[in-house]
């Protein structure tokens, strides 16, 4: 019997059983192995795994008592491990159709999953739409989280054990959130080095979850130690309102249209890198130290050719 | 292969086949005979219920195996429900109807949303998604960072999008008669005109990088790696010292990065670009001289 033909013929039999049925049983009511030899126990399982790999679960059940089957398992393919028990109205359909049309992941898993739940494509592309990267550590990241799975991945050379509280998406990048060592730290999902290995379930401590902005400041000048220096830093008129508008903290406002705002400096470096982000358009004026700082950074600069 | 022609019906053996690769008449004949397989269950006879006409095209008659959606896998789920709570901060979404569906999802599925996707909102997006999805002209005054300059601009819309987390509209362009890409959160005010378009969009091209752009070879500090990450360089050495090159389009942006890389970094390439970090340098100390 042709493969193909033997595998769908195996997945119809054991979906259609009323009760999980035996290896004895599958040989004795069908044609699909010619004996229960070594050789057709073998083409079973080849069998068992190609459905698997399809994403057809099998039900396996041992089988108890005393007499000759007692010991081996019985087999069956329940609508449960086929079937999403998912009913959705209309809307439900359709406002789920057009937010995987709004965002979409690259590897376009969204997609393959309005497909299966029977989404016909929209009629016209939607005015807006967001696209996510789909990093394969992504499934195995969340399989973590949501299972309370302790993992363990190289990161920045070092071998890292994590329990994993959250995973997000922030402006590009992906990043979970966990504890090391009971310390709680953020990870670039880009920056691991090896694959990531997941602990058994439950093997993680219960911390609370946070809001991604709790777990991550999103502003990246607050990274760093809790308290900073204030400084102030004078923006020109060409960038005064953006920085106004992403940053607020305006503390002055001068006639030709420039301001003064108020920066929080936690760390130096993402100051300098926000600073001199605007190059000409932004003088930092105060403290002493922060602008000694600027200026000589700048000279260092200067002397290189 | 069935399994898929059943998900994305009407469907003919040739796009099966090139779904997964394969020749049309390989997956023809692979196809075809799932037409007679059946199977005796209890005196019940059961078959795939699946139709193939002679001019490739598949049909599918009632069968207990398909027509209710198949279990989805870990990406497809942790996909889709990441796709549906992101959206739920996207203007014009319907949000009750996504929220009801998350949850039946998350039932479903056996999983919680557990991903988060933060999707930045900045001022303007709201009209512009509106104008786009009019096809509305908008006049807009915007911050080029690459020029550094400021302009009002007439822009008749073709996409809003966003890209590794940053709001852009594609558009054509009255002031440079071509289509191109303005970042949203540096649009600082926003103006309908009132006319719609009827321009066809020319597709993805501003966001290609020209190759005619010259290439600046640069000696990036190791602790300043994260700053080269989103930039669309090539990686030159990467062990003891970690050298780019960087397409230059523009030397406002140049400077920039060499301002924030600081006097550790060098522009190893000769030509024009060998004095930027130490000229924008000199250029700002007189701003602190003055002041």
């Amino acid at each position: 019997m042709d493969k193909n033909e033997r595998i769908w013929k195996l997945l119809m039999y054991l979906r259609a059983g009323l009760a999980p049925v035996s290896w004895a049983e599958i040989v004795r009511d069908t044609d699909l192995y010619v004996d229960d030899g070594p050789s057709s126990r073998k083409t079973f399982e080849r069998d068992k795994k190609d459905l698997r790999n399809c994403g057809i679960a099998i039900h396996t059940e041992n089988i108890g008592g005393s007499d000759e089957a007692a010991g081996g398992t019985r087999y069956a393919i329940r609508d449960a491990d086929l079937f999403l028990n998912l009913q959705l109205s209309v809307n439900e359909a359709l406002a789920l159709e057009m937010a995987a049309t709004m965002v979409q992941f690259d590897a376009a898993w969204e997609m393959d999953a309005l497909a299966k739940l029977g989404a016909g494509a929209l009629p016209s592309p939607p005015p807006l739409r967001a696209q996510l990267s789909a990093p394969e550590e992504l499934v195995p990241l969340h399989n973590a989280v949501d299972r309370r799975r302790k993992i363990s991945f190289m990161y920045g050379g070092v071998s890292r054990e994590i329990e994993p509280t959250l995973v997000f998406w922030r402006r590009g990048n992906w990043y979970v959130h966990g504890y090391q060592n009971g310390i709680a730290k953020n990870f670039k999902v880009d920056r691991f080095q090896s694959d990531v290995i997941e602990g058994p379930d439950n093997s993680a401590s219960s911390y609370e979850v946070p809001d991604s902005v709790e777990a991550m400041s999103e502003d990246p000048l607050l990274y760093g130690p809790d308290k900073g220096i204030l400084a102030r830093v004078l923006v020109d008129a060409v960038l005064a309102r953006q920085v106004e508008r992403d940053r607020g903290g305006v503390v002055e406002r001068r006639d030709d249209g420039s301001i003064v705002v108020e920066v929080d400096v936690r760390s130096p470096g993402a100051f300098r890198s926000w600073l001199f982000g605007m190059r000409d358009h932004a003088v930092v004026l105060s403290p002493p130290q922060v602008v000694e700082d600027v200026i000589s950074w700048l000279r260092a600069l200067a002397k290189t050719t | 292969m069935i399994l898929w022609a059943h998900e994305h019906q009407p469907v003919a053996v040739a796009e099966v086949a090139a779904q997964f690769g394969l020749d049309a008449d390989d997956a023809y004949s692979e196809l075809y005979p799932l037409q007679g397989i059946e199977v005796s269950v209890n005196d019940e006879f059961h078959n795939l219920g699946v139709v193939i006409e002679d001019d490739g095209e598949i049909f599918f008659d009632r069968s207990p195996l398909f027509g209710r959606p198949r279990r989805l896998e870990r990406g497809e789920a942790l996909g889709l429900l990441a796709t549906a709570n992101a959206a739920l901060r996207l203007p014009g979404t319907d949000i009750d109807s996504l929220k009801t569906a998350v949850s039946k999802l998350e039932d479903a599925l056996g999983i919680g949303s557990n991903l988060a996707v933060e999707i930045t909102d900045p001022q303007h997006l709201d009209v512009i998604r509106r104008a786009t999805r009019d096809l509305e002209g908008m006049r807009i005054e915007y911050y080029a960072q690459w020029t550094d300059e400021v302009s009002i601009r007439t822009v008749e819309p073709y996409e809003t999008i966003n890209i590794a987390g940053d709001w852009y509209l594609r558009a054509h362009c009255q002031l440079r008669d071509d289509h191109r890409t303005f970042r949203i959160d540096r649009i600082e005010t926003v103006e309908l005109t009132g006319e719609t378009h009827s321009r066809t969009d020319p597709g993805n091209e501003p966001f290609t990088v020209g190759d005619e752009a010259p290439v600046a070879r640069i000696e990036v500090p190791a602790n300043a790696r994260w700053m080269i990450e989103p930039l669309p360089v090539e990686i030159i050495e990467d062990a003891e010292r970690l050298v780019i090159d960087l397409p230059v389009s523009s030397t406002v942006f140049l400077e920039s990065l060499m301002l924030r890389l600081g006097p550790e970094a060098r522009i190893v390439s000769d030509g024009s670009f060998k004095d930027v970090a130490s000229g924008v340098a000199e250029r700002l100390l007189l701003r602190y001289k003055k002041s």
